[in-house]
């Protein structure tokens, strides 16, 4: 400003000084500087103006400066930076009507299992975890509109232990950003990889207590679940079709395939399917974890939809510097519900996921095992009926198998399972459910295994909606 | 619901110029609204509707093809008061249409023809 000021004048001035003695005869001389002189005046009154708003505004914006001509507004009533957004939620703490969903969700489950090693045959990390009681999933949910440009969302899980301990862990936090053109859509931070159905959703929307087998298989006990981003493109098609891209880390027991070193032995080594592992770092960008996606929906009738998906998971594992996982993966859901539903009843369902994975193993000249290419595959298809307003039945099937290896050890975490379940769950509220489940696990060269979960669900609060 | 009728345009984006030449695509939550919707703008409209009229309104499906039409939609009718929360929220997060996002301005000056007009109806 000051420099403007400077600049702006000192010629004037200048040509002023220099035709000084002119200017009491010229009148047009005379006029200019009177011009001059209102000139200077006005922009006094502009300068105080601004001196005050700048010392009465922290919080400077451009529509802060008000004209000169209006009063100064006060601060109260300047307009804000976040605009008005729609609620629905609890308001705390931001001004301009920001909002936050806040919600607290718990899953308990009781129950009995014909073996004492329940985690033998419930193997997910939010299934029932022992006889008697587990509460393996208490969640708290977070989400809300950042600004214009990114809602956020965030699951902050707890959960008891055999020992009564407490673990608690940073399920998801993620941003997802609203305004990107071309119909694309950005996700950020830590979440689940959408790849499949299962995958991305939360335990208390699950239509059983427990995890397939399967996903466990290729995706450890937690899901695939990782620090990334993920890109999505809403294909302009006529139906639904979205394109998504979701690079990962790739590291840890939440990508169990992929850059997770094991379990250490009684040595202390750390080792995945009997092979020491190396700790391999992020040297390039194909050490990365991609998981590519693609799914449409189709609207068969007024009365049923059917949604097709197929999915990748690419990237490296620690049993050797170059060994590498594929997993691949197609799922379908249909649903019918009737037009003339009251309340979201009756309806049926049917979802199946059926996934394969290549593993490389690296060789342990130690361990004497070779490098070898294990393959595993396995499905779980459920249906879900609806059958009387707040009473759903539902019927699952799973199958999951592996190639044979060298080491035993990975024999053992690779048997051919099957299982069959049913449940039956009754919604009091969508806010509460209880839900009795029987399973039974046929295993590869062991006993046959029985188990009866009763699960109950009650959720506090505000809680985002669900994708379909 | 002491409001039977709640009419909130979430928003319109509508250049003079894009009006010209074609219908504004309203979608509205309900066919009740999208009625109203259709009412008010006449031939300057071109209204959907997503849930069914037999439908409850408070458990439609969160169909993926409803959020084909939000992606393409220049103005949304909704209820709001938590009508449609078990479902339009993630809807409008995959429709990823900015101009439905909450907190966009919205003018009836916007649309002409709605200048004037009710953008309330209680």
């Amino acid at each position: 400003m000051k420099r403007f000021r400077l600049c702006g004048w000192l010629p004037l001035f200048l040509a002023l000084a220099a035709t000084g003695s002119l200017a009491a005869e010229d009148p047009s001389i005379t006029s200019l500087q009177e011009e001059v002189r209102l000139l200077r005046a006005r922009l006094d009154v502009l300068e105080r103006k601004l001196a005050e708003a700048s010392t009465n505004l922290p919080l400077a914006s451009p529509t802060a400066m008000a004209p000169p001509a209006a009063p100064a507004a006060p601060p109260a009533t300047l307009p804000l930076l976040v605009p008005e957004l729609s609620s629905s939620g609890l308001s705390i703490g931001r001004a301009g009507g920001a909002y936050m969903n806040m919600s607290f969700d718990v899953l308990a489950n009781a129950g009995w299992a014909s073996t004492p090693d329940v985690k033998s045959i419930q193997p997910g990390g939010h299934d029932p975890s022992q006889r008697g009681v587990s509460l393996r999933n208490a969640e708290i949910a977070l989400d809300g509109a950042v600004d214009p440009y990114f809602k956020g969302f965030a699951n902050i899980v707890m959960f008891t232990e055999p020992d009564e301990s407490t673990g608690i862990e940073l399920e998801e936090a993620y941003v997802l950003t609203t305004s990107l053109p071309e119909d694309l859509q950005l996700k950020a931070g830590r979440f689940f990889a959408e790849f499949g159905r299962m995958n991305s959703q939360h335990p208390h929307t699950w239509a059983f207590a427990d995890m397939p087998l399967v996903l466990n298989r290729m995706f450890g006990e937690d899901g695939l679940r990782q620090n990334g981003a993920r890109i999505s493109w809403l294909v302009p098609t006529p139906n639904y079709t979205e394109v998504m891209l979701g690079v990962f880390n790739g590291q840890g027991s939440d990508a169990f395939s992929f850059r997770y070193p094991g379990e250490p032995d009684a040595l202390g080594i750390p080792r995945f399917y009997g092979r020491a592992t190396t700790n391999r770092a992020l040297n390039a960008l194909g050490d990365l974890l991609f998981v590519p996606r693609l799914t449409s929906s189709f609207d068969l009738t007024e009365e049923q939809t059917l949604v097709l998906g197929a999915s990748a998971a690419i990237g490296p594992n620690d049993t050797s510097d170059h060994a590498r996982t594929l997993i691949y993966g197609a799922d379908a859901f249909w649903k019918w519900k009737p037009v003339d539903a009251e309340g979201g009843w009756p309806f049926v369902t049917w979802q199946t996921e059926v996934l394969g994975r290549n593993f490389q193993t690296g060789a342990d000249p130690v361990a004497a095992l070779p490098a070898e290419n294990l393959h595993d595959w396995g499905y779980y298809s459920q249906v879900q009926w609806g059958f009387e307003p707040r009473w759903v039945l539902g019927l699952r099937g799973e199958y999951v198998a592996g190639d044979h290896s060298a080491s035993a050890d990975a024999n053992e975490e690779r048997l051919t399972e099957r299982r069959v379940s049913t449940d039956i769950t009754f919604f009091p509220t969508e806010f509460s459910k209880l839900r009795l489940q029987y399973n039974h696990t046929w295993r590869e060269s062991l006993p046959d295994e029985n188990a009866v979960w009763l699960q109950l669900e009650f959720m506090l609060g505000s809680h985002a909606a669900h994708k379909y | 619901m002491n409001r039977l009728i709640l009419l909130i345009p979430s928003l319109a984006v509508a250049t003079l110029s894009s009006l010209a030449a074609d219908p504004l695509r309203v979608v509205a939550t309900t066919p009740e609204f999208g009625a109203i919707a259709a009412e008010v703008g006449g031939d300057l409209v071109q209204v959907v509707s997503l849930a069914k009229p037999t439908e409850d309104a408070h458990f439609v499906d969160a169909k993926p093809s409803h959020a084909v039409k939000l992606a393409r939609a220049d103005m949304l009718v909704e209820g709001g008061a938590e009508l449609e929360a078990g479902w339009l929220p993630p809807l409008l997060d995959n429709s990823r249409n900015v101009k439905l996002a909450a907190g966009q301005p919205f003018g009836a000056g916007d649309v002409p023809g709605l200048a004037g007009g009710p953008l309330h109806v209680a």
